[in-house]
């Protein structure tokens, strides 16, 4: 998954060194070999089109302006992607502190959009309809390893979290999305509705950023 | 068994962790055995692959156009206020190296050298290890009297705590409060701290290049100005105010810079750890100027 150390990652390299040395057009370029990820991950990682268009913008608007603090320790890949999940949780975060729309209220709002189990067509629409009810570190890991498909390394860097915890969190997605599939589609999981009658309470969406555990 | 009291089924997060190879020797062994005789166990287990790999065939989809456009359109933007005010590089390097520097406005002389700071180049160069114009024009700036002025900084360490909610409501009391004494006040008489609202240190060291700190953005009215202008994208910046508090409980520096081109916004920055290692541990959120 990576691009580090490939032609692809020495393009992305070169179009940032570019970029600080003034050439307009070469910011443009990397954006564009990189927004579609970006934007699934912002998408898939917060579950509502408006967030995620805020988040990749903002990302996108930071990294250009400081594209000259990249030291290269990383793939650009990864750095682009650290700083659209950061923007995630950010967002996150300020959406969740608005006396307007507090966490309870957000998470309200995303329980009532979620297809029941009848209503549910598309495999993959309920997949999504089941990440955004994860805590929002368990989403960016299984977004970022199992749908992305980054190792676990690049996710630990993209995450600002140890391998372990990264780990951890992905296992603790998976079960919960498997737990909530069967809820929301007992087809799609292949279990059957009568083996899980009780459905799990709801999920209130935490926004604790790793950062914050990490620093 | 490691499905909760009472259970003598596998929980799900057990399952997970096994997958995941994160479980512990015992447990995996217990939940082998468990697995040969338990068809429940075996249909969560099978529940959880089925669960991985819908994640991974998620469909690929695009950025949507009117996505596009607008992020296209946001660092349209950010490149016509860059464009305004940056020194190509090449630019930066030559007005460096040319002796004529110093017969050039001290002002001039730091606009350069903080645009080389940011920028990455020149304060490596040893002069004896360069041509002689490059020596000379290190040598002219170090000379110079840098004059550019801070004047309108307002210096805090009000120890407040700063997070995405109270950003909107702390600003404005750096913005437009009156520090009640000078923050810089201990390097004031010294040189290479601001004197009378100006800038008169010596020109950066090789050092300087280095991701600054917390504790060196304290001790530095200028550090405080490169960290500002790296931020700005190599636009060099004078913070509105600058603030040592905490960020979410944490040791930060606030700087709020003016917005290029909107002077009726504030971007403002949050630096958690140091000012130029990596963008990663800043944070940045635009608010209206108070």
């Amino acid at each position: 998954m990576t691009t580090e150390g490939t032609a692809d990652g020495d393009d992305d390299r070169a179009l940032l060194a570019r970029h600080v040395g003034g050439d307009r057009d070469a910011f443009g370029l990397l954006v564009e070999r990189h927004r579609d990820r970006l934007w699934r991950v912002a998408l898939r990682t917060l579950g509502d089109p408006d967030d995620a268009a805020d988040a990749v913008q903002d990302a996108l608007v930071s990294a250009y302006r400081a594209a000259a603090t990249f030291r290269g320790e990383s793939a650009v890949t990864t750095w682009l992607h650290r700083i659209t999940v950061n923007a995630c949780l950010d967002l996150a975060r300020r959406r969740a502190s608005r006396p307007t729309t507090t966490l309870s209220d957000r998470t309200d709002a995303e329980t009532s959009a979620v297809p029941g189990p009848f209503e549910a067509a598309d495999t993959a629409a309920t997949v999504l309809a089941a990440l955004r009810r994860l805590p929002m570190d368990q989403a960016a890991a299984v977004v970022i390893v199992d749908v992305e498909g980054f190792s676990v390394r690049e996710a630990a860097e993209i995450l600002g979290a140890p391998e372990g915890t990264v780990k951890s969190r992905c296992a603790r997605a998976r079960a919960r999305l498997a737990e909530l599939l069967s809820e929301l589609a007992p087809g799609v999981s292949g279990n059957p509705a009568a083996g899980n009658p009780a459905p799990p309470p709801p999920v209130q969406r935490h926004v604790t950023t790793t950062r914050e555990e990490e620093l | 068994m490691t499905g909760g009291p009472g259970s003598a089924h596998v929980a799900l997060d057990t399952l997970a962790d096994v997958e995941e190879g994160i479980a512990g020797t015992q447990v995996v062994v217990a939940v082998e055995t468990h697995l040969q005789s338990c068809s429940e166990c075996n249909e969560r287990l099978s529940r959880l692959r089925t669960t991985r790999a819908l994640l991974t065939t998620l469909p690929a989809e695009s950025m949507p156009p009117t996505v596009r456009e607008r992020v296209d359109t946001a660092l349209a933007q950010a490149a016509d206020e860059r464009s305004r005010t940056v020194v190509p590089l090449a630019q930066r390097r030559l007005r460096w190296n040319s002796p004529a520097v110093a017969g050039t406005s001290a002002a001039a002389a730091v606009v350069i050298l903080v645009g080389a700071l940011v920028a990455g180049h020149v304060i490596h160069r040893n002069p004896t290890r360069h041509d002689t114009s490059g020596a000379a024009g290190a040598g002219a700036a170090r000379n110079a009297a840098p004059s550019f002025s801070p004047a309108g900084m307002k210096e805090w360490a009000t120890g407040s705590n700063y997070t995405p909610a109270s950003i909107p409501s702390l600003i404005p009391k750096i913005v437009t409060g009156t520090p009640s004494s000078p923050l810089f006040g201990a390097q004031k008489s010294a040189p290479g701290a601001l004197t009378g609202g100006t800038v008169a240190s010596p020109a950066p060291t090789a050092t300087a290049r280095a991701a600054l700190t917390q504790e060196q953005l304290r001790d530095s009215p200028q550090a405080v100005l490169q960290c500002a202008t790296a931020l700005a994208d190599g636009v060099p910046t004078v913070p509105v105010a600058v603030d040592f508090a905490k960020y979410d409980g944490k040791p930060a520096v606030i700087l709020a810079l003016p917005t290029p081109a909107h002077p009726t916004l504030l971007d403002i920055w949050v630096v958690r750890t140091t000012c130029s290692s990596s963008n990663l541990d800043l944070y940045f959120q635009r608010v209206s100027r108070p």
